[in-house]
């Protein structure tokens, strides 16, 4: 068995791409969390402890938002940085601004039909002291393996 | 993680305490293995003989009793209530080596009945990402 991410990797080259919905971890992390408080007596939530982020894999449509938006309010490039932008979404520090969220709304590809795309949860601890935790909850979730074939 | 949770939250306990974990592959792949090696006995056996009608039929009962039993032996491992025997141990070690293993689950179950929900919970949250896979 090969991690996701590896074999992603690995297969790239056979033109196959593994695509990862966290959609729903979002909620499914929250309920595990408030529970693992609410059995052990502690008064607090999840929202109080971490910062959950669902962000879509795929940053180039980000990046053509984020671009469409600096042009259309006439705002100069370099005064913004979309990566540092990108990492403080991430580790929570920030909201997601607007062209994030506009970038998120759903699409339809070639056929009209729903299209949808890679999506990843981030954790983060709102303290230090709980960062150990955030990283292993996320290697929890992605724990899994999954494996591709491809014939031909 | 759980281990990190409880040392976190200053609970004096162990994911072990609470918690059974358990690694299967789904029944079918035991039954598959244990049909294989049924065969391979019997072929050992009774290579000459030939096999009446009334004796495949009995066989077949006896089949499809085995396949009841290791579903029902998969499900209490899988439950925590038993420990895995030999024969799924082996039946693992065997799959591991085929050109096309079979997917394995964690199961995990709640050592006392309060900590069920939290059971489900994070078994939820293991499997609630989604993957495809897309051929170009």
């Amino acid at each position: 068995m090969i991690p996701v991410h590896s074999f992603t990797d690995l297969i790239t080259n056979s033109s196959t791409v593994i695509y990862t919905y966290s959609d729903g971890a979002l909620k499914a992390c929250q309920e595990m969390i408030d529970e693992f408080f609410k059995e052990f007596g502690i008064d607090k939530k999840c929202e109080d402890v971490f910062n959950l982020v669902l962000l879509m894999e795929d940053t180039d449509v980000y990046g053509e938002c984020f671009d469409k938006w600096l042009e259309e309010n006439g705002i100069d490039p370099d005064s913004i940085d979309f990566e540092e932008t990108m990492k403080k979404v991430r580790s929570g520090e920030i909201e997601k601004p607007k062209w994030m969220i506009e970038a998120e709304k759903p699409k339809k590809d070639h056929w009209g039909e729903p299209s949808r795309s890679s999506t990843n949860l981030y954790i983060s601890a709102k303290s230090p002291e709980n960062a150990p935790l955030a990283k292993l909850i996320r290697k929890f979730l992605y724990s899994t393996f999954h494996e591709a074939e491809y014939n031909g | 993680m759980i281990d990190e949770f409880f040392k976190a939250l200053g609970v004096d306990k162990k994911c072990d305490d609470v918690f059974n974990l358990v690694v299967t592959m789904d029944s079918y792949s035991y039954t598959e293995y244990m049909d294989d090696e049924e065969e391979d006995d019997e072929e050992d056996e009774d290579e000459d003989e030939d096999e009446g009608s009334e004796e495949e039929e009995e066989e077949e009962e006896e089949e499809s009793v085995d396949e009841k039993s290791i579903a029902k032996t998969v499900k209490d491992v899988q439950e925590g209530k038993i420990a895995k025997p030999k024969w799924m141990v082996d039946a693992e070690d065997y799959a591991k080596n085929t050109d096309e293993p079979p997917e394995t689950f964690l199961h995990i179950s709640a050592k006392s009945p309060e900590f069920e929900k939290l059971a489900q919970l994070v078994s939820t949250f293991l499997y609630s990402t989604e993957q495809e896979a897309s051929y170009g």
